[in-house]
């Protein structure tokens, strides 16, 4: 019997939709994988199609939405209210605009009942990129400026997982690789895990320790792959004949599956 | 090609086109007419509606009436809006079964069962516009609040926050611009009705010095009362449009 405690274990999850006729729609079905908890910390991807049910896995993980069947663990404890220990970011990150950044910091601080703490605080927004900005209002801002805000509340309260809901699909390529690079950062620095969702199979080898294979109609995880990380910080020529024979294999795992086309692979 | 419709011509050239009009129409033109006063006469009449119609004493009246009702209103909308935002609640549905009767029934109606009920009261005037300016904001709040995206309560219920204070320090914020922008629109709506509920009950306010003006046929001192009304309402919209813009003019992403 294993008896180690995963940090994170989805266990027979499934969850049914009902239309207005009373048709029954399964969004997951019996989704199961454990998130172990390392000492460097860690990127776990969910690599699926659109509307495959990610963001409704991700809402599960994190207590806000319930499962029709299933449990989620966290630290080998059900978890089903939101406390700070897992934080969600949604697709649209979304900023509280009429605070400034600072405020968001201290909201999120106030929310998991610490006190505001100016050190912190500044640490926080520095650990984002935005100490040039700490008295600036979101509003009008761009998604970029608003995802490192949601990223900095995350942190605020310390959590155990921070669940990132595609959250770099819709931004510009180079905010998008700016900010997966802040991720990657933190993970490495701040020992962090993170657990993404994406169709983006370049994002998700670049960013991901792991990979897990989420297929559609319903969602249910058919697959998994290690990336080896020192091959995707190694030199040039090293690195891009690893991505391309990762590519190429999910690719296959993928049309196996008959969902190749509903999973970008371009670059 | 700019066409008169897409140019952006000043309100104000207009108005001085109307003036202008107005004074060589009915100062020269047709002096003695049934359809508006001379300007000679309006401006002599100020010192009337002063003197003879008490204009003072109650336009005073009508505009703390209005402008205290809608504060209270305001406030006290604020002190409960935990509760108020509340979702699938039965003060929910009781809210929003005010918002099907406010389509059906004018506020006027109102206006006139309470004058029934207490035609000599001194302060039935500030109840009406008080409820009017309640029922309103609350009926705009449910509203408000169930169009804020998902994603803010989503955000912070994920941080840990409890739905009391993700209703009062999330929605409330997120709903404040457009409710505010709702009571400018409120103002000018809560002025008609009070001019038209003090006109039927007479006692103080605009609405009797109207009705004064009317009894006696004397039409310059209406016209000077209205255009007197219209500056006091512009005034009231401009410093509440000033207070949206500086304190909450932020847009939700």
């Amino acid at each position: 019997m294993n008896s180690t405690i995963s940090l994170l274990e989805v266990k027979d999850l499934s969850k049914d939709f009902f239309s207005q006729a009373g048709a029954k729609l399964k969004v997951l079905e019996n989704i199961n994988f454990k998130i172990d908890s390392t000492e460097s910390g860690c990127l776990t991807t969910i690599l699926s199609p659109f509307s495959a049910g990610k963001t409704t896995l991700l809402k599960i993980i994190g207590a806000l939405e319930s499962p029709s069947a299933g449990s989620v663990f966290l630290k080998g404890k059900e978890f089903k209210i939101t406390d700070g220990k897992v934080v969600y970011i949604p697709q649209k990150p979304s900023s509280f605009p009429w605070w400034n950044v600072e405020e968001n910091i201290g909201i999120a601080l106030n929310s998991v009942g610490k006190s505001f703490n100016n050190s912190l605080v500044d640490e926080i927004i520095s650990l984002v990129g935005l100490d040039s900005y700490p008295k600036h209002i979101p509003h009008n801002k761009s998604k970029g400026f608003r995802f490192r805000i949601a990223l900095g509340r995350a942190l605020a309260v310390d959590p155990a997982v921070i669940l990132l809901d595609d959250c770099f699909s819709a931004m510009e390529r180079e905010t998008r690789n700016e900010l997966q690079n802040l991720v990657s950062k933190l993970r490495a620095s701040r020992k962090l895990f993170f657990l993404l969702t994406t169709s983006d199979v370049l994002e998700a080898i670049l960013l991901s320790d792991r990979i897990l294979y989420m297929s559609k109609n319903p969602g249910r995880i058919f697959g998994e792959m290690i990336i080896e990380r020192q091959k995707i910080n190694s030199s040039s020529e090293k690195r891009d004949a690893y991505i391309s024979a990762v590519k190429n294999e999910i690719e296959q795992v993928f049309a196996k599956e008959n969902i190749v086309k509903t999973i970008n692979f371009s670059d | 090609m700019n066409s008169l419709s897409s140019s952006k011509i000043p309100v104000g050239y207009f108005l001085l086109i109307y003036l202008f009009l107005w004074i060589v129409l009915f100062e020269f033109v047709l002096p003695v007419n049934k359809f508006l006063p001379k300007p000679s006469i309006v401006v002599e009449s100020f010192s009337d509606l002063i003197t003879k119609y008490n204009l003072i004493k109650h336009l005073i009246s009508s505009v703390v009436v209005i402008y205290l009702s809608m504060l209270f209103a305001y406030l006290l909308i604020a002190a409960m809006r935990s509760a108020l935002i509340k979702k699938k609640n039965i003060l929910n549905d009781f809210i929003m079964s005010l918002e099907w009767f406010s389509e059906y029934v004018p506020g006027i109606a109102i206006g006139l069962i309470l004058i029934y009920w207490f035609p000599d009261s001194n302060y039935i005037e500030f109840v009406f516009a008080f409820a009017a300016s309640f029922a309103s904001l609350l009926i705009r709040l449910q509203i408000l609040s169930s169009k804020v995206p998902e994603s803010y309560s989503l955000a912070a219920r994920s941080l840990g926050m409890k739905e009391d204070k993700i209703n009062s320090k999330i929605i409330w914020k997120a709903v404040q611009p457009k409710l505010t922008e709702h009571l400018i629109s409120l103002h000018f709506y809560l002025w008609s009705m009070l001019i038209a509920f003090e006109y039927i009950k007479g006692g103080s306010g605009i609405g009797v010095v109207f009705r004064n003006t009317l009894s006696f046929n004397d039409l310059s001192a209406m016209f000077s009362a209205f255009l007197l009304m219209g500056l006091t309402i512009f005034t009231g919209q401009f410093f509440l449009k000033k207070i949206k813009e500086k304190f909450f003019n932020w847009s939700l992403d």
